[in-house]
Order: C-alpha cells, then structure tokens, then sequence
C-alpha cells in the first residue's frame, strides 16, 4: 500500500510528524484557509500544545490529524506521520471514511472535546458508549469490556462506577461527564489523546482536578497528548512544548520555556503581555490592538502584519516568512529573526 | 467628608426559586440561589464578585437591578444625596431609576438583538428614557461610539459584522447610553479571545477613570478580577464567605474555599511552582445544600461545629469580612505563599 512505509531511524521516538498541512474550505465567498502550512512533532509519551485564538486553525488542525474535518473542508497538501513500531502511516493519503483510518481513530489516536454533553450520546448510558468502543477495537468478550469499563470509569476517578455505568450523561455533572469522556478515550490504550479545550468549561477547582488526571494518566498509559487551547496557564501547566498559532500557521513552536522565556515571534510577544497574571499585579494591561482576521483569501504576507508594531514596509506585507529553526528546537516565523 | 455613603447598599439579599412538583405544582422546596447576601458599593470602585458556576453571582447581579425580584431585602441606590431602598418601589415606580444602573452581558453573541443596527441598539436605552431625539440622538449616539473606540461610520450596520470584541464594544455603549452611575458587568469579558480581552478590560478602566463609574464585577476569572477589582467577594452556594480589598484577599484569605480557589488557578510560567490544595468532591447543591458551614464536606480543614452550626458573617479585620468558624485561626496561604516565582 502507498500509505504504508518502513519506519525510518530518526522517527524511533517520534509518534506523530506533521508536516506543512493546509486544508482549506472552499466556500462561495471564497477559500478559507483555516490551516496554511502548519508543522510540529509530537514525541512517545510527549505533550505538545497548540495555543490559538479563535480562528487560528488549532481545531481544524486536529480534526485534519482525525481525519474529521467538517465539508466542505479538505486536507489540500501536507504529511501527517503516524508513526507504529513497525511502520509509519500517512494520514493524509487515508480514506477519511475508509478502514484504516477507522482502525486508528478511537484506537491509536483518541480525542476528547469542550462540552461532554455535546459529544456524549444523550439517549444512551455512559457504560454501553465506553463499552462499544472497546468491543469495537479490544476485544468481542462482553464480559471483559464490562470489567474493563468498570475499571476505567473508576481510574478517571468516578466513584462508585457500579451505579455510573448505568448512568446517561444528564445524570452527571460537568467535571464527571469530561471524566467519562476521558474514560471513553482512554479505554483502548491510545498512543495519542487529542484534548480539544478539554477545560475551558469547566471552573477553576474542577480544572485542576482534570489536568491532574490527564496527568497521571498519561504516565499510566505511556501515550503522548496533544492540548489545543487558548489558556497560557494550561500550557504553562501541562506542556513540554509549544506550537503558537495565529491565522491558520505556525507563527512559533519550542519548548515550553523558550516560549515563556524567550519569545521571539511578536505575537507571542504580545500574547504574554496581555494576560493579567495573578499574583503580578500591573495597572494597565499591554493589548494587542485591533482584531483576528478572517482567513478568507487572504494576502500573501505575514497574518500578524496589520496588528504588529514592528512591521517592515515592504517586507512583511509582501511575502510569508518561513518557519526557521533560529535556535536548537525553536522555530520562528519572522522577518525579524531570519531572512527567508 | 462626603464618604459617608455609599453608592449602593445591599443588605440580606435573597432569591429563593420554588421547586414545583406534581399535577397541582405544589412547592415541594426552595432552590436558595442567593441567601443572606450583604455588601456595599463606593462610588467609582470596582467589587468584583466571585465563584464557580451555580454559586448564585449571576443571580445577585440580576437582583441588583431588579431585572429578577428578590425574595428579601435591602437594595438601597444612593441618588444626589437621596436613598432610596429599589425593592420598596413599584416596578412603574422604579422605570426612572433605572437609568442609573444598567448591565453589561457575557455572550455579546446572543445579547444583542440581530435584526437593529448599531444605531437603533444604542439609541433604544436613550428613547425609552427620553432623553434626547432626532439629530441629538444621533449625535449622541456617534459619540458613544467614538467613546467605546467603534468607527462611527458603522453606525447602520447589524452585530453579525462585527467581531465578538466589537460587539461587546457595542454593548459597553449601550449600557452607557444613560449616562449610568452603576454598572453590573456579568463575566464582561469570558467569551473574548485572549487578546481582545486586555482592550475591553483596559476600555472598563478607562471608562471608569472618565466617568467616575461603578462596577459591580461578576467573572470566575481569578487573574482578570485581581486586575481589575478594588475589593473582592467570595461566594459559594448562594452564600458570601468572605470580602476584602484584593490584594489582602489573595495574600491573606480568611476562609479555606478562598485558599483552595486561589490554588487551583494554573500557573502563570511554567517554572512557577505551585502547591495546589485538590478540593474533594463537587460544589453542593444549593436544593439540598448540607448542614452547618455549605463548605465543610469539601473543607480540609472542617471540624465537628462546622457540621452542624452556619458560621457567622463577621468582619475579622478592617474591612476584611468571611464567614469560616476558623478564620481567626487558621493560618491559610495566599498567592504568595502558594506559588513560588522561579529564581531570576
């Protein structure tokens, strides 16, 4: 099969290349490119966050990695390596409906969403969802994916899973529907958990609850975890690395320190600045002034170009920087700090 | 001096929403939403109000303005140096007042109507109180605009072309149109991307510092409430468990919830270290709240009076107020005993 290859040397340690996706929207009013060239790794047992504003493309990135994406969206060019111990899969060369991808959506790659409610299925109880995915991708035994529902819903802390799993998702409260949502995600042993805004939802006690877990879980689990959110604190808390999205592109990706301390892309610059963070009290806060555009046709020139202050005449307006390795494993994508 | 009073009073605010059961919809109980709720308003400060969600900040919000009835109490507005107590006013009694208390919504989304302009949603707050008509209102109307930094050549347009920011732009003008002594923001800025949050927390500000405004400020946003509150409150299950200026309330809360709140927000670097009290269990349900302090089952630090005895709302310091039997006591810690800045 084309899809199928060896596994090379290098990606031994790596899970899941992306490289240099678009997917576009083609509507009336014209193309959306809602992902325009994104590219970053995740390691085995890593975790990468995307952060974003709305209209940045990081859902729309993972749907791409889901195979998932809404019509009339498409996956135009781009790699999207998921690397197995014996061979490596290109994602985008799936069928998105097809066997394949069915075969690792659910199993090696699993997602979790915003609101449970609206991902959980209302008219049937949490233990028979939990359950259809195992006997789909585990095993045929009902008795075992019974005993291995019971014992996921109570290692994502649902006391008493006895009564729960007979439960429907109305019955719970926000924090335990994201539970047994994780405990649906987890139950086949993913390689990958995608965790889409996995706490924006919910409050601040419940959050910390939920981040903890996914912790813990993930070292249980040996898988990697890929966070999208708009939150600096949950990337500050949770991540290894950083991928900053800002129109559809990679504006900067590196370790979570050199993101924190080390900003180099003015966005990330900005974005830092205009968190009011607790415990550093300033009188005013630095906004980024005017607003997200819209991807819709647009220019080729950097995105952030209209809102930057540093912005060069005849430089950033006419032409897309590219992603450039500036320093050991942090890229940049600037006029600022590289010539291409 | 003429600080004597403040702008606002409230005093033993309660909302009590009836549980109906059965074929006659006889009450069976009471939903206490908001019970016993004490605290006042300076003119020109910000008290910020806060807790997770069902804790009732929205609902005290709402009862402020009477936009909902209040089951009981005391809302006494102060006017030109006359008070007056708003739940002893008929609702016609009340219209003229309302001018000077007016809101700011949360989803800027859905609180906007889709089918007026601009125009027609800033100016409708201007015609209902009659203050102005024709090329006035118009006129009026711009300036508003130029004040919440929208470009008046928008004027004629509807909300769905504006982004989420310039739509609560849209709304701040709306709620100023009557030239408001008091405004209740309900989490103003929660639905904005990170970015934009900071221009309509700095416009709050600005429009505070011009026109002497005052903000009641509801948000579960504990970084955005430091920032932009004088004083902050606490609630939990429709209950006020403790008050004080921000900076004393998150270097030295009074009251385990507040300590264990201020613990769980996420870290603001990823070198800060941070020792985060876990809260068990989930927030109680204010139908069947538990007996004693709301807060003891979830409470490290409950004893056997917390079971079975409410703790008194009292002012432990100056101006620094919690309900906890332990407040005195207890040595909690606050921000910056929890999180340790990493070394520079």
């Amino acid at each position: 099969m084309v899809q199928t290859r060896e596994t090379t040397e290098e990606a031994v340690k790596t899970l899941l290349d992306v490289r240099d996706v678009r997917t576009y929207f083609h509507l009336d009013e014209g193309v959306l490119k809602a992902v325009d060239g994104v590219s970053f790794d995740i390691g085995k047992q890593e975790t990468l966050g995307i952060i974003g504003e709305s209209g940045s493309g990081k859902s729309v990135t993972a749907q791409s990695i889901m195979r998932i994406v809404p019509k009339p969206g498409r996956i135009r060019s781009g790699e999207i390596l998921l690397h197995h111990d014996d061979r490596t899969t290109d994602l985008t060369q799936l069928k998105p409906f097809g066997p394949e991808i069915r075969s690792i959506r659910g199993k090696d790659i699993a997602m979790i969403f915003q609101e449970p409610m609206t991902s959980l299925s209302p008219v049937h109880t949490i233990g028979n969802q939990i359950r259809e995915a195992i006997l789909l991708h585990r095993t045929e035994d009902r008795k075992e994916a019974e005993a291995i529902t019971l014992d996921m819903l109570s290692r994502v802390g649902i006391s008493n899973p006895k009564q729960r799993v007979n439960e429907y998702p109305h019955q719970l409260s926000g924090g335990m529907r994201q539970r047994a949502m994780i405990a649906m995600a987890l139950s086949c042993n993913p390689k990958l958990l995608i965790a889409d805004e996995p706490t924006t939802a919910l409050d601040v006690t419940v959050q910390a609850q939920i981040l903890e877990l996914i912790k813990e879980l993930q070292e249980q689990f040996h898988m990697s975890v890929l966070y999208i959110t708009h939150d600096l604190g949950v990337i500050a808390e949770v991540c290894d690395k950083v991928a900053v999205m800002y129109l559809g592109r990679v504006v900067e990706y590196g370790s979570v320190r050199d993101i924190f301390y080390h900003p180099l892309h003015p966005y990330t610059v900005r974005l830092l600045k205009s968190m009011p963070k607790m415990g550093h009290k300033q009188d005013r806060l630095e906004a980024i002034e005017g607003n997200v555009p819209i991807p819709l046709d647009p220019p080729v020139q950097c995105g952030f170009v209209e809102r930057c202050t540093e912005a060069m005449a005849g430089r950033c307006e006419v032409a897309v920087p590219a992603l450039v390795e500036v320093d050991k494993q942090h890229w940049v994508r600037c006029y600022l700090h590289s010539e291409e | 001096m003429p600080e004597a009073t403040p702008l606002l009073r409230v005093e033993h605010l309660k909302k009590y929403f009836p549980i109906e059961k059965g074929f006659l919809r006889r009450v069976a109980g009471h939903v206490k939403a908001v019970d016993d709720v004490s605290f006042f308003l300076d003119e020109g400060e910000t008290l910020g109000l806060v807790g997770e969600s069902g804790s009732g900040k929205t609902t005290v919000g709402r009862c402020v303005l009477r936009a909902i009835e209040p089951t009981e109490g005391k809302i006494e507005l102060r006017l030109d140096d006359r008070t007056t107590d708003l739940m002893a006013l008929e609702r016609k009694e009340l219209r003229p007042l309302r001018r000077n208390a007016q809101m700011i919504f949360q989803d800027p989304y859905s609180s906007l109507d889709p089918r007026m302009t601009v125009l027609d949603i800033i100016s409708e707050p201007i015609k209902v109180h009659r203050m102005a008509s024709g090329a006035e209102l118009e006129d009026r109307v711009k300036h508003l605009m130029e004040v919440v930094g929208l470009e008046v050549k928008y004027l004629r347009r509807y909300p769905h072309a504006f982004s989420g920011g310039q739509r609560q732009r849209i709304g701040i003008a709306r709620a100023l149109a009557t030239n408001p002594k008091l405004i209740v923001a309900d989490e103003p800025v929660s639905a904005l991307d990170v970015s934009i949050q900071a221009q309509i927390l700095n416009l709050l500000q600005d429009l505070q510092n011009e026109f002497g405004l005052t903000y009641l400020f509801i948000a579960h946003d504990l970084g955005v409430v430091e920032h932009i509150a004088n004083r902050v409150a606490v609630m939990y299950v429709g209950r006020l468990v403790e008050l004080a200026p921000t900076e004393e309330l998150y270097a030295n809360p009074r009251h385990p919830y507040t300590e264990a709140l201020l613990s769980a927000v996420p870290k603001t670097e990823p070198d800060e270290e941070r020792e985060r009290i876990v809260l068990k269990g989930e927030i109680a349900n204010p139908a069947h709240p538990p007996s004693g302090c709301y807060f003891h089952p979830r409470c490290n630090y409950a004893q056997d009076r917390c079971r079975e005895e409410t703790p008194l709302w009292r002012e432990v310091s100056p101006g620094h107020f919690a309900a906890c039997h332990f407040s005195e006591e207890l040595e909690l810690r606050g921000v910056g005993e929890i999180t340790t800045p990493p070394a520079t």
